[in-house]
């Protein structure tokens, strides 16, 4: 049952070459405490690695004389300026025993990432200081490559989830999708409250037209309602802001229905008292029937944020702008730009679910609770 | 503790974020007074790359003025984006369209012809200027064309003692001899409209007879029947999952007929040394045609006055020789203009590695698909299916075309959606 | 309660008969003028053999995920029920799967399934199958070396198709599971030591005490799963965003999205939707016919 979630995690710490293996590796280099030695050994800070300006980093490589390895930092593709390639000086000088690759920043801003492409003759043993990410041959030579030859040891293992963080604006999709599930539950509570106590105590004509009515919506499936609500928000401009994310969902018979069960549950008594003394339906309502139907409250509330946060469908067709976009269609944005860069596609899945996950820990009882609930008719 | 926290602020502070060009051009674009937003298809990898760094290079020569690139997932989903915003009526000022998109939008008289604004087109392709060409008039710039080359791997032919197959015949038996010694079907294709194309093509066939779609000609029948033949005679390998550079590893590889805009992904995917050649066409005389793929920037009439002049100076710089240049050689696409081949950058690029020159000696071999409004449709859901079909499930060739053929009819004649 | 009873008019009621409305169009894209075609598009539909193919597809759907996801987790609810030790970490361990977004979960999904790198064919020995990707029905694949030859929907859902399956059961598994526990926790102790001390077995304990007793519950779950399963997209989307390469894993719902929103047919698409929602409401009005009877409601 939980075997995805290890893989999903296993996979999180694999280079794009390590992930693709008919053979699964079980313990990534990234994982293997002696190579968090080796990548704490390079770069200016241990733990997150970087290189300041005017600072020089040595990477050795035991070999022979003879044929001399080369190196370079790759360029990023189509980049008319790349500080990073521009700015960093690299020297091949023989050691004893081997080569010394010594990268220099001659610029004047620290880099964080240095990537690195060492073109290693074919035939002689190789030691690398730290395991390449990716090895390719390329004529007489391979071509080892690191994304990056400065990483420190955090740096290092949590390389594939920072690159998957800065892939994307992670940071405004979590806001957007917490924001637009926070404001469903907090208002869709009170709109449901309100409408659900008055179904349930309060007398009024055309009572039992309505409550057919509200059954009625729920028997129609999402699908019927997609294009139209689509077209009605086109109409009204709101397509690609919050209004289309949140506003057709605010009215939930679910939360209706589910309150409803509780008011009727409560005794008739205690509105009659609350009635002689003169209190309205309003304050009957927040005084009385509210406190005592928290549970229920929990779990709409429960419920209804799983299910904002958790929707594709939906957000997918009322934005247009990656600003507007949830997590959720973040993710499918990355999947296919991951392409086979599998460990980043993996760190990026964990950390969309990781919230929800931690909230599931911290409130155990309240979600199993909460959605026992609801099966209660 | 304090003294770690003010170490770790210290090094946030230190290290420049090495700003990604989505970053820069958001900056950019917030001092823009006038912003000119760009709808593209590119998902990732060096076409993204390139595109946004052709974009800040651009945005940082203009003074309250910006172009922003917005990602709108890939091809298919740009275009059903693009009609969702006519329905909405917030259309950008540019987008990437295949020519069949544009043929679709010009429906709605909703684009600018190109010379309206003013950007000039001398030294530009005419093979893809005429592509855009409707009515007599350019709707659309160039942008990123591609032309489909055959890449192959040099160790394994290398180590067989095989030569580069010059015309369709050595490249038939190549890929017999190579899988009969690897143990395996050694050319790789994917099941769809583009590689059908290439067969298509080179046997002489086309699509459109006396203004008529017609899809199950005999030249059709007969690439159809070439492929599946080459899989059930085990030298041809259907890739049904992701791009073919995304399987390699998975069993021996010598050749595949793709589009040069996988160039910069089959480099990295990889692990063997990576060859270009011009498409092994009828004679060993001349090259195979290829199918031109990829997409040109058009402009939206909606745009305001002063975003359509941000666009045209856009145009005019994409279309300069050096920005051809960078964008050429970072990605495999073909550069539009004669300028941009005598582009210093260029020729070092293509000094240091052939490959650049063989795609650019390749586009001159080019053909284009027909430019109906429904052929993408077409394309992917009748013809796609079709092929599939044949390919998968073993159909008949010839059966699978002939409905592929009345399917198309009513499509286009709005028997059926 | 006006508030909420207007939202609900506005984005629930009022767009059902809009819906109605545009399906009677002619191919409403909002590009040009479309023109009125009464019944036109449902007369299409019937004729469209790509819709034939969703509606069977997302049969096969419902026909296998709901039965199989209830008595699985009928079958693991019992068992969590009994004094296990570590009952909240098993419990955990099925709910975790629902709270993950179907998103993320089809992603690492994707991953196991790769057909070259995948971690289930390295754990089947099967290196290569492309699980996702295959389009041969499951019945025909498994009565070929009988020698029988099934086509077309007889042959069953494809292998991708059961794949996506596979993946939902998994994802529901653990909703189901804890409603119920909910449920069985209801029934009375004493009906099941009278039972053991009658000699009663494992099965029919259950079978005569548990099932009948949890009727409302799974009889609930069944409604719930029968309308959530006409309607699933999301795993689909995920998984297979081309909807098989045979079109062997096209839903309604993926149908409806692609006319609507790839290929800007609206009205189509609409029609689509009224179809799919008299099938559910005839499923559903069914199933309370024959089903409901059988349900007990005391204890």
């Amino acid at each position: 049952m939980a075997f995805p979630f290890y893989w999903m995690l296993a996979t999180s710490f694999k280079s794009p070459q390590e992930a693709l293996q008919a053979e699964p590796v079980w313990v990534p280099e990234r994982m293997k405490p002696v190579n968090w030695l080796k990548a704490a050994r390079l770069g200016d800070s241990p733990l997150f690695g970087g290189l300041g300006p005017g600072r020089s980093v040595a990477l050795f490589f035991p070999g022979p004389e003879a044929p001399p390895p080369r190196a370079l930092v790759p360029r990023s593709p189509g980049a008319f300026f790349d500080p990073v390639a521009d700015g960093t000086r690299v020297e091949v000088v023989r050691g004893e025993g081997g080569w010394w690759v010594r990268l220099t920043n001659t610029g004047e801003a620290g880099f964080r990432r240095v990537p690195l492409v060492v073109l290693w003759p074919k035939g002689v043993p190789l030691e690398p200081p730290l395991p390449p990410d990716a090895r390719r041959s390329q004529g007489e030579y391979w071509r080892l490559e690191w994304v990056n030859a400065v990483p420190g040891a955090l740096g290092y293992v949590f390389h594939n989830y920072l690159e998957a963080w800065d892939a994307a604006p992670w940071g405004r999709y979590f806001f957007v999708s917490f924001f637009t599930a926070s404001v469903q539950v907090a208002v869709g509570l009170f709109l449901a409250a309100l409408a659900a106590f008055a179904l349930a105590r309060i007398p009024f004509p055309g009572k039992e037209a309505v409550f057919v009515l509200v059954l009625a919506t729920m028997m129609v499936p999402g699908e019927v309602l997609l294009i139209p609500n689509y077209v009605l928000l086109a109409r009204l401009g709101w397509l690609d802001t919050f209004y289309a994310l949140i506003v057709p969902w605010l009215a939930s018979v679910f939360g209706i229905f589910l309150l409803r069960q509780f008011y009727l549950s409560l005794p008739q008594d205690l509105f009659d008292a609350a009635r002689i003394d003169g209190a309205g339906y309003l304050t009957q309502l927040f005084r009385i029937a509210l406190p005592l139907s928290v549970p229920g409250l929990v779990s709409y509330g429960i419920f209804t944020f799983l299910g904002a946060y958790n929707a594709l469908l939906w957000p997918l067709i009322v934005t247009q702008s990656p600003e507007m976009r949830t997590v959720q269609l973040g993710l499918l944005a990355f999947v296919s730009e991951a392409g086979s860069d599998y460990g980043a596609l993996m760190a990026a899945s964990a950390f969309v679910i990781a919230p929800v996950v931690l909230g599931y820990f911290v409130a155990q009882r309240q979600f199993i609770q909460g959605i026992a609930r609801t099966g209660l008719k | 503790m304090k003294k770690a926290l003010l170490l770790v602020a210290a090094l946030g502070v230190a290290f420049a974020q090495q700003a990604k060009p989505e970053d820069v051009i958001k900056e950019q674009c917030a001092r823009a007074k006038v912003v000119a937003e760009l709808w593209h298809g590119f998902t990732g990898g060096a076409p993204k790359a390139a595109l946004e760094n052709l974009v800040v290079e651009f945005n940082k020569a203009q003074q309250g003025r910006c172009v922003r690139p917005v990602p709108q997932g890939g091809y298919r989903d740009l275009s059903t984006k693009i009609k969702a915003a006519f329905a909405a009526g917030k259309v950008p000022t540019m987008a990437q369209a295949f020519e069949n998109n544009i043929a679709l939008y010009l429906e709605a008289k909703a684009l600018l012809p190109i010379e309206s604004l003013g950007v000039k087109l001398q030294g530009v392709n005419l093979t893809f200027l005429n592509a855009v060409r409707f009515g007599g008039v350019v709707y659309g710039v160039p942008f990123n064309k591609s032309i489909q080359v055959l890449y192959y791997n040099k160790d394994l032919l290398k180590k067989h003692g095989v030569p580069v197959p010059a015309n369709l015949e050595e490249f038939v038996a190549a890929a017999k001899k190579l899988s009969r010694a690897e143990g395996g079907p050694v050319y790789w294709f994917q099941p769809d409209a583009s590689t059908f194309a290439y067969f298509f093509f080179n046997l002489g066939g086309s699509y459109l007879k006396d203004g008529k779609l017609v899809l199950n000609s005999k030249e059709a029948v007969e690439a159809l029947t070439l492929l599946q033949n080459g899989v059930k005679e085990g030298w041809a390998k259907p890739i049904t999952s992701g791009y073919i550079n995304q399987n390699l590893g998975s069993g021996p590889y010598a050749f595949s007929v793709d589009t040069s805009a996988g160039y910069t992904y089959y480099l990295r995917a990889a692990k063997f040394d990576l060859g270009v050649a011009t498409l092994p066409g009828r004679t060993k005389g001349q090259p195979g045609y290829g199918l031109v793929q990829g997409t040109n920037l058009v402009v939206f009439r909606q745009a305001s006055k002063e975003e359509q002049a941000v666009a045209k100076d856009f145009l005019e710089f994409v279309l300069s020789p050096r920005a051809q240049a960078v964008f050429a050689t970072a990605t495999g696409y073909v550069p539009v203009t004669e300028g941009a081949l005598k582009d210093p950058v260029y020729q070092a690029y293509a000094a240091e590695n052939p490959d650049y020159a063989t795609i650019v000696r390749q586009s001159r071999y080019a053909k284009f698909e027909p430019a109906l409004a429904e052929w993408e449709q077409i394309r992917f859901d009748i013809l796609g299916q079709a092929i599939k079909e044949a390919i998968l499930n073993k159909a008949d060739p010839k059966a699978a075309l002939d409905r592929a053929q009345k399917l198309a009819e009513d499509l286009l004649s709005s028997r059926t959606r | 309660m006006w508030p909420a009873l207007a939202l609900l008019l506005v984005w629930q009621v009022f767009p059902t008969l809009y819906a109605f409305y545009l399906s009677l169009f002619d191919r409403v894209n909002f590009l040009r003028p479309a023109a009125f075609a009464g019944l036109q598009n449902y007369r299409l539909l019937l004729e469209d053999p790509l819709f034939w193919r969703a509606l069977g597809n997302t049969f096969w759907y419902v026909v296998f995920t709901v039965p199989t996801g209830l008595l699985l987790a009928t079958f693991v609810a019992i068992l969590l029920n009994t004094q296990v030790a570590f009952l909240g970490l098993y419990r955990t361990l099925f709910f975790l799967p629902y709270i993950t977004a179907l998103t993320a979960a089809a992603a690492v999904w994707r991953w196991i399934y790769h057909p070259e790198f995948g971690f289930l064919n390295w754990l089947l020995h099967t290196p290569g199958l492309d699980w996702l990707n295959t389009p041969t029905g499951v019945f025909a694949l498994l009565l070929r070396p009988l020698g029988v030859e099934l086509q077309g929907f007889l042959a069953g859902p494809s292998l991708a198709f059961v794949a996506v399956m596979a993946m939902s059961v998994w994802h529901f598994l653990g909703y189901q599971v804890v409603i119920l526990l909910a449920g069985l926790q209801a029934i009375p102790k004493e009906y099941y030591e009278a039972a053991e001390l009658d000699g009663a077995s494992f099965f029919q304990k259950h079978r005569l005490i548990t099932w009948p007793l949890l009727s409302p519950t799974t009889f609930f779950l069944f409604t719930l799963g029968l309308i959530g399963a006409f309607q699933v997209f999301t795993q689909v989307y995920v998984l297979t965003p081309t909807g098989g390469v045979l079109q062997d894993t096209l839903t309604l719902a993926f149908y409806l999205y692609n006319k609507g929103f790839r290929d800007s047919d609206f009205s189509y698409a609409s029609a689509i939707a009224m179809v799919t929602f008299l099938v559910i409401l005839a499923l559903t009005l069914v199933q309370r016919r024959l089903l409901e009877k059988r349900v007990n409601y005391e204890i």
